[in-house]
């Protein structure tokens, strides 16, 4: 399972960070007692501040995404099921589905976009 | 005061010894010299390529390159101060009067060679390869990532071996009229073997975690999962040197503990041609697999997801 990070994207470092692990938590790739990386050593393996990985890593924890066990470090918290969590399942299954049909991203984007304003 | 060891050295060591040492030490400098040559490179790189089993685009090929000619240079530097530590080691111990003194050198350019490879491994400067994405395992990668468990287990095993096998020499007095057979009523290769044994096993016990917690500052998956291979490389070199040393100084105990139960008669010459020939083999074999397996196993540990094998996929 493997962490990207686009300096050029629109989003913060922080947001991509904080997206992709949860995604992999809900694929599956992260499983319950998966340990993180450090702080320290994911911040320089990205080329990213310390706090911006802890600020992730605190949001996480604060979602039941992921524990801290003191020194141990983080891990994949057991039986996570947040609210954030299940949206992000969700809209995964209706992107997978989408993408069986063979629609495009921007379409995809774009049918969700005309149920939120309507 | 140097002036005089080296003066002594070189009358009291003998010239078979400086014959084999001088042999270790040209071939040391004749690989730091191949690593100039430009097909050399090439071959070094393709090489890994397929013993890794990962692609190499034009845009990685550098950094590869520069990663393997540093491992052979370290292998090369590392062997010439293991064979030149290992010539003053037989001189301050008298080795090639009553032992094998071309095992130390080898012993020494094994070593040596394995410490070179592994510092020469992690001491290239960490930068970033690329301005765009950044990529870094989303968990957090052991030593278990990088070397199987036999074989840290095997490593283990194989220096205990010699330990145990070494105590028992030293209990010989104990356990019968037997003569203790090593130092300091006599010299000991086995001991001296599975000291460096130990030193070597401390070394990738120490060295290996050094080497994962590097950082790894790469710029796509691919050029991550070569960093892994590299790694696990580095890593294997390790243990195969505290593995092989182990296994040396176990053959060597028995053969010591064997001379000194029946007497110090005949068979020293096949007992040591047996153990140069299991050393061979030995050796031979497990720098065959290191060769082979190069990167594979963190490959399947690492890059394991449905969809690595094709993203990474390089010559099968």
């Amino acid at each position: 399972m493997i962490l990207r990070i686009d300096p050029r994207s629109a989003t913060p470092p922080f947001d991509q960070l904080r997206v992709q692990v949860i995604a992999h938590i809900v694929s599956g790739a992260m499983i319950a007692g998966t340990r993180l990386p450090t702080v320290r050593r994911l911040a320089a393996d990205l080329g990213l501040a310390p706090n911006t990985v802890a600020r992730t890593y605190k949001e996480l924890e604060a979602s039941g995404f992921i524990e801290t066990r003191g020194r141990a470090g983080s891990f994949v918290k057991a039986g996570a099921d947040s609210v954030e969590q299940q949206a992000l399942s969700a809209a995964k299954s209706y992107v997978n589905r989408l993408r069986e049909l063979g629609v495009s991203p921007a379409d995809t984007v774009a049918y969700v976009n005309t149920f939120l304003q309507g | 005061m140097l002036g005089d060891i080296w003066r002594d050295m070189v009358v009291d060591v003998a010239a078979s010894t400086w014959v084999v040492a001088g042999l270790l030490l040209g071939m040391c400098v004749l690989l730091r010299v191949l690593t100039h040559v430009a097909v050399v490179q090439r071959g070094l790189v393709a090489r890994s390529s397929v013993a890794a089993g990962l692609g190499l685009p034009h845009s990685l090929e550098p950094v590869v390159r520069a990663a393997q000619v540093r491992r052979v240079r370290g292998l090369s530097g590392g062997g010439f101060l293991g064979v030149l530590v290992s010539v003053v080691f037989v001189y301050l111990n008298g080795a090639d009067r009553s032992g094998p003194a071309t095992l130390f050198l080898l012993g020494g350019f094994a070593i040596g060679g394995a410490l070179g490879s592994a510092i020469a491994a992690v001491s290239g400067e960490v930068h970033r390869t690329a301005d765009g994405e950044r990529v870094a395992h989303g968990r957090r990668a052991c030593l278990a990532d990088y070397v199987p468990l036999w074989e840290r287990v095997g490593a283990r095993i194989a220096v205990l071996l010699s330990l145990t096998i070494v105590g028992v020499q030293v209990a010989l007095p104990a356990l019968g009229e037997l003569p203790l057979t090593v130092f300091p009523e006599s010299f000991s290769v086995a001991v001296v073997v599975s000291g460096l044994a130990i030193a070597a096993l401390a070394v990738f016990e120490i060295g290996g975690p050094l080497i994962v917690a590097r950082p790894q500052t790469t710029g796509s998956e691919l050029e991550l999962a070569w960093d892994d291979a590299l790694r696990s490389a580095a890593i294997l070199a390790l243990v195969a040197a505290a593995f092989l040393l182990g296994c040396f100084g176990s053959f060597l105990g028995i053969q010591e503990i064997a001379m000194a139960v029946r007497g110090a008669g005949g068979g020293l010459a096949s007992a040591v041609a047996f153990n140069v020939f299991g050393v061979v083999v030995l050796g031979g074999g497990v720098m065959t697999y290191i060769r082979t397996s190069l990167g594979r196993y963190s490959l399947r540990t690492l890059h394991a997801d449905e969809d690595a094998g094709a993203r990474l996929a390089g010559p099968k």
